[in-house]
């Protein structure tokens, strides 16, 4: 009887290369699956929409450049995560210098804040200063991700809040924004429940993620990325 | 007793590859994942120029270092490498010995691929999989109860791909039988 490894197959190499795709490809198809798909998540979750920044909530949101740049980018967040700190660090600047700064884009901020308590109060508050004092939004916003603690750990204490408001605005400003956030706790925790509900029915399921147009990135991309999805857009103007 | 099967194996330039385009394919399409509604929107737009369709994949490779943690970041480098080893290794199997494929090490290494992917999304404030399966809040909240926040799925899928490698590279180095 002949050993059976000196007969070989042509087609090995090709079966295996398909196999190996299908493995990932099944696994990818199934990660892709949206939100929605999974029972209890379809009770809880609004029905999914095209993404579209024209149907997305800008108005009485909190944004930085010009309200009339023929670029909007809709940015979710959460205070807490650390991708967003990162794009917040090395990402955002960027945009900000070429696209924001010389009034070509504007960046609009919507609430995802789902990581925990810490996310709940600071976004509050966010709302709080946005109403108070609008000019310093964003420097209020970046403060808290360059102070963030670790996460859940109760960091975003009243004092913690209070130095970081205080760093940007001064003290004054500072008891006045934390009254005003629990005073309006109620109806600040709705609004961020509507950007959260608003942005997972257009495909968000985690932060950072941002729309631009009629394209979805999600997480911290590479500036190079943001880049071109603003230009292609900015094109289509 | 690893070196020697992947020495005769990897001596074939076929190999080395094969090896590398799975590696390739892998390591892409765990870094793209996130994004692939992106891609074929723009991919698939008559509007955008050649030049743009083929720098997109690129530019989001690069979230490799902005997207993931070190450690996320090293166990995909080393699930797709393992996984580009391991097809092929099967590859080798299949075609020089036509012995069954060592159920064992396949297996394995299928598994190791998928335990890699249900980590992936656990690295971006979510997990793409695990959200899937059980909406946001719950996964997030299952996430969160990990001591390694889903790190744990990649190391799990890389200990996974050892073993199938280690089988495989058994399999190969078995001494050739007749059928009966």
């Amino acid at each position: 009887m002949e050993p059976s490894q000196t007969k070989s197959n042509p087609l090995a190499i090709p079966i295996a290369i398909v196999i190996a795709g299908a493995i990932i490809g099944a696994a990818v198809l199934v990660a892709l699956r949206q939100p929605s798909n999974s029972v209890a998540a379809a009770a809880q979750q609004p029905q999914a929409q095209a993404v579209d920044i024209s149907q997305v909530k800008t108005s009485g949101e909190p944004f930085i450049g010009n309200a009339n740049a023929p670029v909007t980018i809709a940015y979710w967040y959460d205070y807490q995560c650390p991708f967003c700190k990162r794009n917040e660090q090395e990402t955002m600047p960027q945009i900000i210098k070429d696209y924001v700064d010389t009034g070509k884009a504007k960046i609009v901020f919507k609430d995802y804040q789902f990581l925990g308590d810490d996310s709940q109060t600071l976004g509050k508050v966010s709302r709080a200063v946005w109403e108070t004092v609008p000019s310093k939004f964003y420097q209020w916003h970046k403060a808290v991700f360059d102070n963030s603690g670790t996460e859940n750990t109760g960091w975003a204490t009243k004092n913690k809040i209070l130095s970081i408001i205080t760093g940007v605005l001064g003290a004054a400003d500072a008891q006045k924004i934390m009254a005003l956030a629990e005073k309006n706790a109620t109806a600040y925790q709705k609004e961020m429940d509507a950007d959260r509900a608003e942005g997972t029915a257009m495909g968000i399921s985690g932060t950072p993620g941002s729309i631009i147009g009629k394209q979805l990135i999600s997480g911290a991309q590479p500036y190079s990325v943001f880049k071109q999805v603003i230009d292609l857009t900015l094109q289509g103007k | 007793m690893v070196l020697s099967p992947l020495r005769t194996v990897f001596g074939n330039w076929r190999y080395v590859l094969l090896a590398a385009a799975v590696a390739l394919a892998t390591f892409a399409l765990a870094v793209w994942s996130q994004n692939f509604s992106l891609l074929f929107s723009i991919i698939g737009n008559p509007l955008v120029s050649v030049n743009d369709k083929l720098t997109l994949p690129i530019n989001l490779l690069g979230s490799i270092t902005t997207n993931f943690t070190l450690l996320a970041a090293s166990y995909i480098i080393a699930i797709a490498i393992l996984g580009g080893i391991n097809a092929a290794l099967i590859s080798y199997q299949i075609r020089k010995q036509r012995s069954k494929l060592s159920r064992s090490g396949g297996a394995t290494g299928a598994m190791g691929i998928l335990s890699g992917v249900l980590g992936l999304g656990c690295v971006a404030c979510k997990s793409l999989l695990l959200v899937s399966l059980l909406g946001t809040t719950a996964g997030a909240g299952f996430v969160a109860l990990l001591p390694l926040k889903g790190a744990e799925f990649g190391i799990v899928g890389v200990a996974l791909m050892l073993v199938s490698l280690y089988f495989i590279t058994k399999s190969i180095q078995a001494p050739p039988v007749c059928d009966i």
